[in-house]
């Protein structure tokens, strides 16, 4: 079933939206490839120069406990966050 | 046992960490104070803003600690401080210390805090430049690591 999840964007990804954030319809079946697919196309209703999912391939995707693996259904969470590659300290 | 780990909105301050570590059966201290510097790939940065996922920065922190406990010693004793926001060179953005019965122990241990956070800590850094450009640094995927992860436990 369908569901109304937020994505909370960081780092470079927060140009992409006005309050670090998205909204998105998920389906728990959902592999984090198609998760990222339907991110991209929402950024691009704001934002058409983004260039599509590949942009967002190096960017780690977590639920509101932990990063997922690359592959796995991204599950009933109803909430996300996009992780581009960190550099803290 | 001590662990104090911190997201603050703000530059780190020396006393912050220091002060935490009091614990009269260890006889080695050793801290990292990570400082903004004023140069980068010789572009001038008059500062540096910090943007960083709090939630996930301090269930990875608990990680590294458990880690560290696990390699030099469970009665280590460890404070950790990550800045978030615009700070100008000379700042710290990071504070780590640590406190272990003996200093070998310590100085691995902070070293292992640190090389850690540089490629598992949800954090992300931009560059602000004397020209009034501004970069957002490349840094390590997460993804690589969940990768490893799932390979661990196969």
């Amino acid at each position: 079933m369908r569901h109304q999840s937020r994505v909370r964007l960081f780092g470079k990804l927060k140009a992409y939206s006005t309050q670090g954030e998205l909204f998105v319809s998920t389906l728990e079946t959902m592999s984090t490839a198609e998760f990222r697919e339907l991110v991209a196309q929402e950024i691009q209703k704001t934002h058409p120069e983004f260039p599509g999912a590949q942009e967002l391939q190096s960017s780690a995707i977590a639920n509101d406990s932990r990063i997922l693996f690359e592959g796995e259904a991204i599950g009933d969470a109803r909430e996300f966050s996009l992780l581009p590659p960190v550099c803290g300290g | 046992m001590l662990t104090h780990l911190e997201i603050c909105n703000s530059e780190v301050t020396h006393i912050q960490v220091t002060e935490r570590l009091q614990n009269p059966g260890h006889g080695g201290q050793s801290f990292f104070f990570g400082v903004v510097r004023n140069r980068n790939h010789g572009r001038v940065v008059k500062a540096v803003t910090y943007d960083c996922h709090p939630e996930l920065s301090r269930s990875v922190l608990e990680t590294i600690i458990l880690e560290c406990r696990s390699q030099f010693g469970e009665n280590l004793d460890a404070v950790v401080i990550h800045a978030t926001n615009r700070i100008e060179p000379g700042g710290i953005s990071v504070a780590i210390g640590v406190s272990t019965p003996h200093r070998d122990e310590a100085f691995l241990a902070c070293r292992y805090i640190i090389e850690q956070i540089k490629i598992r800590l949800p954090v992300w850094k931009q560059e602000h430049y004397e020209d009034g450009d501004s970069d957002w640094l490349k840094g390590h995927e997460l993804c690589q690591h969940g990768n490893r992860k799932q390979e661990d436990h196969k």
